[in-house]
């Protein structure tokens, strides 16, 4: 396990990683991390290559009713091909308090924000005071 | 005089985030029912509020961050998801009383039936949400949420038997004609109203959007001092005036007719208009956080970016989420549903959820990680412990009492 060097403990991914805010370089907000990609090679250990930012990578993450609520919901809700949006470790500034990436904004990040405001909220008088 | 100006804006934002419909009539109720019996409650309530709600600004001024931001990081996706299910739900349900109580102020200044008034008051609160600035809103409601005074004035023209007041105040007993369960019920009603948890969500989400630092750790806590007491002597106004005029008449509260009969009696046709315009403003005040509290726990938990004072075109999604929500609130009330009894589920609920609330707050205020040496002291612990362990047996009390007593009757 890796260790965390600013404050000299365990660097644990379930209390640093997962469902914290994450931010762009500029301060907007992409998501949460809602899962993470683990990837290894053979006989090598698994090391995290991703954070996935997607309500649907919730899905597998919630167990027992409200779970499977969740999944049925959002699988009905965006076409069948749908993928997270995958951000790699490397362009990860800082974890904690929030993730901040050194990029801008990870394409096919915040899909339904977009298509709101192209097809409802920005078509309504006002909508950019 | 800069700080006079902000201490002044805080004080009445705190008094508007105060009184809301619930309060209105749960105070009526009880006062009309029980006198002054229940009294205790309120300062329970209003305390355990003071304590939680400066918890929650130390959280934003030191972190940044919103209340509900946190909850899902500290509990869980899982357990978030639900707490926000929860929350979101009551939050609506508030929503929903307060568009009612809007729409009842409205049927009592014009005579033109409530059912009429609710798609208006919808409308009116979307407007104010789409178009106004953070600080026009608080400023306006809080100053015409003042006219609410006209309880305590009306309370000394009744002149009433102080003494009697005081010695009802200290029975810590129902009247001989009702029940314990009864008592205990509307016990349980106050104090979900006293609690409200939409107006923490709102208070620390407002603190983020005015950018609070730990400079203005002070003034908060001034504002939620003095706002919440004041709150507090508001609130017993309304139950002493019911208790003093209502229980004698043995007048049943079921519109906020009955509420502002009192204040008409005492002082006449001016004191109905005061006491209209201080309905409007709790209400519209309250059905402006509530529908902003709904809103910005989705999208905190969903890490939307949100806010009130941001352009409506870089939040759609937080925006949507505003607009289906007072168009269910509205829809919900177009049923034709009692509000007064709309009211009083929203309260009892909350009562049933408050742990969702104040539970993380407490944890998220213990967190070195967030708030480095401005963590709750140890006075602070004890007293919040106190109140979680308060907390979770009215949570479990509220829904069998509610059952039992048949929601009170």
């Amino acid at each position: 396990m890796s260790r965390d060097q600013a404050h000299g403990d365990v660097f644990r991914i379930g209390f640093t990683v997962l469902d914290r805010q994450i931010v762009d370089r500029d301060g907007q907000y992409v998501g949460k991390t809602d899962d993470v990609e683990f990837s290894w090679e053979e006989g090598g250990p698994p090391t995290m290559t991703a954070l996935l930012t997607d309500s649907a990578a919730l899905g597998p993450r919630l167990t027992g009713p409200l779970g499977r609520l969740w999944r049925t919901m959002l699988n009905r809700l965006r076409p069948s091909e749908h993928e997270p949006v995958r951000i790699p470790v490397n362009d990860v500034e800082a974890f904690s308090p929030t993730t901040r990436l050194s990029t801008p904004v990870p394409e096919g990040s915040r899909t339904l924000e977009n298509w709101l405001r192209r097809n409802f909220i920005g078509r309504i008088p006002g909508a950019r005071r | 005089m800069k700080w006079v100006t902000a201490f002044t804006l805080g004080l009445l934002t705190a008094i508007g985030g105060c009184l809301d419909i619930g309060d209105l009539v749960a105070n009526s109720i009880v006062g009309s029912r029980f006198g002054m019996s229940l009294a205790w409650v309120l300062p329970v309530g209003i305390i355990g509020l003071m304590l939680f709600t400066e918890m929650s600004a130390r959280v934003t001024a030191v972190s940044g961050r919103a209340t509900f931001d946190l909850v899902r990081e500290r509990l869980g996706a899982r357990a978030g998801l639900a707490n926000l299910l929860a929350s979101y739900f009551i939050t609506l349900l508030v929503l929903s009383a307060q568009m009612g109580g809007i729409a009842l102020a409205f049927e009592l200044a014009s005579g033109v039936h409530y059912l009429l008034w609710v798609p208006v008051a919808g409308v009116l609160v979307w407007i104010v949400l789409w178009r106004m600035p953070f600080e026009w809103m608080e400023k306006s409601y809080g100053l015409l949420g003042l006219a609410l005074v006209v309880f305590g004035v009306a309370l000394w023209r009744l002149s009433p038997d102080w003494s009697g007041l005081l010695a009802s105040a200290t029975t810590l007993a129902p009247p001989p004609d009702e029940d314990w369960s009864v008592w205990w019920y509307y016990a349980i009603a106050l104090f979900g109203s006293a609690m409200t948890p939409y107006t923490v969500l709102f208070f620390s989400s407002s603190g983020v959007e005015e950018e609070w630092t730990a400079k203005d750790l002070g003034t908060a806590r001034v504002n939620i001092f003095f706002g919440f007491s004041l709150g507090l002597l508001l609130a017993l106004a309304i139950m002493a005036c019911a208790a003093v005029f209502l229980m004698p008449a043995e007048v049943q509260v079921t519109d906020l007719d009955q509420v502002a009969l009192p204040v008409v009696s005492a002082l006449g046709r001016l004191g109905l208009v005061v006491v209209i315009v201080g309905f409007f403003a709790a209400t519209f005040g309250a059905a402006l956080e509530s529908g902003l509290a709904a809103g910005y726990s989705v999208a905190q938990y969903l890490g939307w970016s949100w806010g009130e004072s941001v352009s409506p075109s870089r939040t759609a999604s937080f925006q949507t989420v505003l607009l289906l929500s007072l168009l269910v609130g509205v829809l919900f009330m177009l049923t034709g549903i009692n509000p007064i009894k709309v009211t009083e589920y929203s309260l009892v609920l909350s009562a049933a959820a408050l742990p969702l609330t104040y539970l993380p707050i407490f944890v998220v205020a213990n967190d070195r990680g967030y708030l480095g040496d401005r963590v709750n002291s140890r006075f602070t612990n004890i007293l919040g412990s106190v109140y979680l362990v308060l907390l979770v047996v009215v949570s479990v009390a509220a829904l069998p009492l509610m059952v039992y007593t048949k929601a009170g009757q």
